[in-house]
């Protein structure tokens, strides 16, 4: 799980384009969104994309499971592996 | 239904027309009046004038502001619900309605109220003031905009002529209806068309998609964010022929972006240019490949440019029918249509969110810390707003006992107190002076240079600091990106000795007070060299009686330099 963890957190902070943050800062259990990491809503549209992209996870949920899913990055790596066990 | 239904006539609507959808519930124009009914009787009970209205579900908004035109209030509608605002607003209203801190609570009615039918509704006076639109807090303080009834009734029928609505499409969004566009294009002209609204917003194209499934037919409310990243591997095709219109404002789309959408839905995609003041301007259709990117001026808007290139516009959705002074360039072509050149002022948009450059800067500049800064537009993967900033004598020694990422969280959090994340600057750059040039100007070009290098630092990562009454010893390491390495060789970088005393010489005055002015160097010695990414232990011994500092930079390798620094 947390070679996934780190594949994530790098993927973010590539596709995101990043600055003063490394795959370090970023704590499994912190929020990504707002109060900890300080995403915002078009970050989390480039993640949906990102997702697609590298894993071929189509976000078919609606809004408030996606926002689960995207809660922080252990929530992601959850996602990540449900999708790969199907 | 002979005479077109507005805003102040809405009481036409027929009872069993669906206004808005909540997931799998419909809400009707009786069940609508029955929910004004009970805000109405709410509002009753306080004398207030004003009130703020927030909330993300626009049936329940929709309610709110009928009931407070028809108890004689007004609504103020904020663009976010940040805490700059707010406080700002708190000032300016009687109250909160909706999803705000201490915001009032509808009645709990548990009969239906007398006024919960259709007939007990008189028309609204058009010249009522519907609502005071309260942009972003960015900007220091903007002014509100003043909307009647009538001036969006009039907006509404411009664009019920433009772009005749079809009843039964629900309107599925992903902007927000607390700022003009959304207002009227996802909820107001939807009402007034018998349309029903969506009322979850789309936070996400598979939102769109999923939600738009589910309708037989639908009319796409959007803006560039969520069009230009689209997710085209759903199955769009699945949808086609159900999308009826879709509309893009907040910025200027990508003609590529507006071609791909526009193919994915098999509809046409019309862009509007417009502001919160002037309400709608003009329009384009880049959808097919043909077509301008020429904008085209609405049949009744008025469009005026002055000697000085100053564009003034005229219609009758201006508070007053008034002109009003564009801030945007615009180059004019025959028959109505022009190009947009950019704005004149330190207004930008991000992502379809308008902030103030200025502002920033002006928010910045109050901490405690800052000298100077300067804020400006950079493209990279996305647009974004980079900060080139100077520190004070307060903020650089903060800088080098804090470290710059803690740093910039701190600045960042003060930014978000007023900004929506958005429009929060995702690039730092922390330099001695801005780079003014001879003519003590700021070009474009030196701040997005100073950008466009990777940032770099100016003092060693402190791990860990122990300190006593006058000797402190701190353990840091020290990154590559230290700017001193740069040519200092180019093939084997080491720390030049200058920069260890400077470090030295600063750490001295930010562990013990009052220390005099620097006065001279003793005994320095430089044994060994320091390379990018040592952890180093740097020691500082004060001698108060005699006004001197020792320290010595060592590692595990050994002792790297030593000296004595003497003050006045």
């Amino acid at each position: 799980m947390t070679a996934l963890q780190n594949e994530l957190k790098t993927m973010i902070i590539e596709c995101l384009d990043l600055e003063d943050i490394d795959a370090d800062d970023i704590d499994n259990e912190a929020p990504l969104f707002v109060d900890g990491l300080g995403l915002d809503s078009i970050d989390a549209l480039e993640i949906g994309l990102a997702l697609q992209k590298h894993y071929g996870i189509k976000l078919d949920s609606n809004s408030e499971e996606t926002r689960a899913h995207f809660a922080n990055v252990n929530a992601l790596a959850k996602l990540v592996q449900s999708h790969r066990t199907l | 239904m002979s005479s077109p239904i507005s805003l102040s006539n809405w009481m036409v609507l027929q009872p069993d027309c669906v206004v808005a959808i909540n997931r799998d519930e419909q809400h009707t124009t009786s069940m609508f009046v029955a929910r004004v009914s009970v805000w109405k009787h709410t509002l009753s009970q306080y004398s207030g004038k004003r009130w703020a209205v927030y909330h993300s579900d626009p049936y329940e908004f929709l309610a709110i502001i009928y009931a407070l035109w028809y108890t004689h209030k007004s609504a103020c509608i904020p663009g976010d619900d940040k805490p700059a605002t707010l406080e700002r607003l708190c000032h300016q209203v009687d109250g909160f309605i909706g999803e705000l801190p201490n915001a009032i609570q509808p009645a709990d009615i548990t009969r239906p109220l007398a006024t919960a039918h259709m007939d007990s509704w008189r028309e609204l006076n058009p010249q009522q003031i519907a609502v005071e639109l309260y942009t972003s807090g960015s900007s220091g303080a903007p002014k509100a905009i003043i909307k009647t009834l009538e001036q969006l009734d009039n907006e509404i029928h411009c664009l019920q002529n433009q772009w005749p609505a079809q009843a039964d499409a629900v309107v599925l969004s992903t902007v927000s209806h607390q700022h003009l566009y959304g207002l009227i294009f996802r909820l107001l002209r939807p009402f007034c068309a018998a349309q029903p609204v969506y009322c979850d917003i789309c936070e996400y194209t598979e939102d769109v998609f999923n939600v738009a499934r589910k309708q037989n037919r639908f009319v796409l409310v959007s803006s560039p964010s969520h069009i230009s990243r689209i997710n085209t591997l759903l199955d769009w095709q699945a949808l086609a022929g159900q999308c009826v219109n879709i509309f893009s404002a907040a910025a200027p789309l990508e003609k590529s972006h507006a071609i791909r959408l526009s193919h994915l839905l098999n509809t046409s995609l019309w862009e509007i240019y417009g502001s919160s003041e002037t309400g709608v301007i003009a329009w384009r259709n880049q959808s097919v490949e043909a077509h301008s990117e020429l904008w085209q001026l609405l049949p009744s808007v008025v469009l005026t440019q002055s000697d000085d290139e100053q564009v003034h516009i005229t219609s009758s959705f201006i508070e007053g029918g008034k002109s009003f002074a564009l801030s945007d360039r615009i180059d004019m072509h025959p028959l109505g249509r022009f190009a947009l050149k950019g704005r004149v002022d330190t207004i930008v948009k991000i992502e379809g969110k308008r902030v103030s450059l200025t502002g920033i800067e002006t928010l910045l500049n109050a901490h405690a810390w800052v000298k100077e800064s300067k804020a400006l537009i950079v493209t990279r993967k996305r647009t974004e707003i980079a900060i080139v900033l100077a520190f004070n004598d307060e903020g650089e020694q903060a800088l080098l006992l804090q470290g710059r990422k803690p740093i910039i969280a701190t600045l960042r959090s003060l930014l978000s107190n007023s900004l929506e994340t958005i429009v929060i600057p995702r690039r730092w750059r922390f330099v001695d002076a801005l780079p003014y040039n001879k003519q003590g100007k700021l070009t474009q070009a030196s701040l997005q240079h100073i950008v466009n290098c990777p940032a770099d630092l100016k003092w060693p990562t402190i791990n860990t600091r122990v300190q006593d009454e006058n000797s402190v010893r701190i353990n840091c390491h020290i990154p590559a990106e230290i700017r001193y390495f740069k040519g200092h060789f180019d093939k084997a970088p080491i720390l030049p000795g200058v920069a260890q005393v400077h470090w030295a010489h600063k750490l001295a005055i930010a562990h013990f007070a009052n220390l005099n002015r620097f006065y001279r160097l003793e005994v320095i010695k430089f044994s060994q060299v320091i390379q990018p990414n040592e952890n180093i232990d740097i020691q500082i011994t004060f001698n108060p009686a005699k006004q001197q500092v020792s320290f010595s930079f060592q590692s595990e390798k050994g002792v790297h330099s030593s000296g004595r620094i003497c003050f006045d």
